[in-house]
């Protein structure tokens, strides 16, 4: 059923995805092309003007995303899916299975078409040079595999933050907002989620201790430390800091991962409880 | 062919006599296997309900018999038809009757009126 | 115990009253009609008996269960508004009623399709309102359900296609199946009926078999509604 379930939703929005995909490889191609022609003031305008194509194509085919999310479960096409005699879980999963699809798989090739303008309009090794970051430096510490998997995650959390402000904001209690109430579920979720993460770095006694060199910039030398941000930031404001280290607090891991559990409890609850299709 | 039914009245009533006329016709010959519920339902446009109770009134009136494997299928009894016959002759005889009354006519020229249209009628139809 | 039984409705929508204590049972093996000038509460009560809405109070039961996962699943709803995208063919809107339901039967599908003249392979989109909704009405009546929900079947829709698609309801519904059908063409619709419920102010004012109602008061069931209603 689950699979079921995200081929339908698929269908919707791949529509649209077959059209906008290629179309982004084509301005990426017909902007390279373009500036490989060396008009003088043109050239730089090239890339700006393609760079500027690219991120409208992929913000609007996640705006397409969500949309029809929305209205394969509380809008035009509720009384379909909603007709479905398939568990809240299977509708859950299918959907988060749906935005991972599309969310990450627009991000991922809006990255790789604005590293390959790059690289094919000015010859910057850019591939390489990302090859390189990745297995030398990301991938060969676990503090690089750390990173990665924390950004696969942010991306994951991100998901279930977008369905759980769907299916909420669209109880039955905020019938009168419209398409307003889960728009403003994210909202709310946004900051608070901001708020706790910046409160968790200060406060919960984790974080990375770093060396800082302040002529290159650049890190070395990662530590578990058993102390947030906190100390630091007061000291910075003192004036007072460690000029050649950092710390970083990072228990706001802890604290994302625990408001993502929460909002996927509330999420699978709310499929139970009152709702009314508003279509 | 699609009768079209007065939503006033019973439907099933109307379904009901039309069918007597058609017996009483030949439309529905002697021993004709009936069509199904669905098939007239369909047919008529009515509900398949309201077609199964006419058929019912038609079975209770000795019309018709249902046979539980092969279906149902108008009476052989001759006797029977014939009494329908005459039945609604008599339903429109005294209809007859009563509007010839009303426009005072009296029982021999009513007569003789009858016999002179009858003749004429029966030329008509060869 | 009836098919449908219904004790104390009551639904609001914010300050609107739509349903207001409402009683009714109803059983199957019969096509029954849901009418009512508008507001009165017949698109509300095939919602929550098509389990699309559960923000109510007051007892609903469908043979026996709440409205919810396992009552969909012998429930066929066919909503006023089409909720296929119109680029869809009927072929692709079969496909995907067959994949979902089942208890949907496709041979019943393309049977209809022939029977409403309709080309499988043409886009929703392309189609006249009449066209699309005997495809909504083919797909819903395919599905061997215990009860049809049909909301508006044969609104703005022309005459000849409101003949053929009671004709379509007639010879789809199952022998024990219900059909409830709501509309506000009463004189299209009575000779296809067994039953009538009137609604009015979120409450039925009448339950009648329809032949015992012609008998009782002479009239057709259009011209009790605009008398009752009047």
């Amino acid at each position: 059923m689950i699979g079921k379930l995200y081929r339908l939703e698929m269908k919707e929005t791949g529509r649209i995805a077959k059209i906008v995909y290629p179309l982004m490889i084509f301005i990426t191609i017909a902007g390279v092309l373009f500036s490989l022609l060396n008009i003088p003031v043109l050239a730089s305008f090239t890339n700006t003007i393609s760079t500027l194509a690219l991120t409208l194509c992929a913000f609007y085919l996640i705006v397409i995303t969500v949309r029809n999310d929305y209205h394969n479960f509380q809008g035009k096409r509720g009384y379909l899916f909603r007709s479905i005699p398939a568990k809240s879980s299977e509708f859950l999963l299918s959907r988060l299975a749906y935005y991972i699809t599309f969310l990450w798989g627009t991000t991922f090739i809006y990255i790789f078409l604005l590293m390959a303008q790059i690289e094919l309009s000015s010859g910057a090794p850019i591939f390489l040079l990302v090859n390189v970051f990745l297995t030398q430096v990301l991938f060969a510490s676990p503090w690089g595999i750390g990173l990665v998997i924390f950004i696969l995650l942010s991306g994951l959390i991100t998901v279930i933050a977008l369905i759980f402000a769907i299916a909420l904001g669209s109880e039955a209690r905020f019938h009168r907002l419209g398409a307003g109430g889960p728009v403003l579920l994210y909202i709310i979720y946004y900051i608070a989620s901001q708020l706790l993460t910046i409160a968790s770095m200060l406060l919960i006694p984790l974080g990375i201790k770093m060396d800082l060199d302040p002529a290159t910039g650049s890190f070395a030398n990662f530590e578990l430390v058993t102390e947030g941000t906190f100390r630091y930031f007061l000291d910075s404001l003192r004036a007072n800091a460690d000029p050649d280290h950092v710390v970083i607090g990072i228990g706001f891991i802890f604290t994302q991962i625990l408001l993502a559990l929460v909002m996927v409890i509330l999420t699978y609850r709310s499929f139970d409880k009152k709702f009314s299709l508003r279509a | 062919m699609s009768i079209s039914f007065d939503n006033q009245r019973p439907i099933y009533i109307q379904l009901l006599d039309f069918f007597r006329a058609e017996i009483v016709s030949g439309s529905l010959s002697p021993g004709q296997k009936i069509e199904s519920v669905r098939e007239l339902a369909l047919k008529y446009g009515v509900n398949p309900n309201t077609v199964q109770r006419a058929l019912g009134e038609l079975e209770h009136l000795n019309l018709a018999r249902s046979d539980r494997t092969r279906g149902r299928f108008v009476t052989e009894d001759d006797e029977v038809i014939q009494q329908l016959r005459l039945d609604s002759a008599q339903q429109i005889t005294e209809d007859y009757i009563q509007a010839a009354r009303n426009l005072q006519i009296s029982l021999d020229d009513a007569l003789s009126l009858v016999k002179k249209l009858w003749d004429d009628q029966e030329g008509g139809k060869e | 115990m009836s098919l449908i039984e219904i004790r104390g409705l009551s639904k609001n929508y914010g300050h609107v009253r739509a349903l207001d204590y409402l009683d009714l049972n109803v059983d199957g093996g019969r096509i029954v009609g849901l009418a009512g000038p508008n507001g009165s509460g017949k698109t509300t009560l095939l919602r929550i008996l098509g389990a699309f809405d559960t923000a109510y109070s007051g007892d609903v039961s469908i043979d026996g269960l709440k409205p919810g996962r396992e009552t969909r699943a012998i429930t066929s709803y066919l909503p006023e508004k089409t909720a296929l995208s119109d680029w869809m063919t009927a072929d692709q809107a079969i496909a995907v009623y067959k994949d979902f339901f089942a208890d949907f039967k496709e041979d019943r599908a393309r049977e209809m399709l022939e029977f409403f003249k309709l080309e499988g392979s043409q886009k929703l989109r392309q189609m006249s309102k009449g066209m699309q909704e005997k495809v909504q009405i083919m797909l819903v009546m395919s599905r061997d359900a215990r009860i049809y929900l049909l909301d508006e079947p044969i609104s703005g829709v022309d005459p000849a296609s409101r003949k053929s698609i009671l004709r379509g309801i007639i010879g789809q519904a199952g022998e024990d199946s219900l059909v409830l059908v709501s509309t506000h063409l009463i004189s299209d619709i009575e000779p296809v009926l067994d039953e009538i419920i009137f609604l009015d102010f979120g409450r039925v004012i009448l339950h009648e078999q329809a032949d015992k109602m012609r008998a009782e008061r002479g009239q057709s069931l259009n011209e009790a509604f605009e008398e009752i209603y009047a």
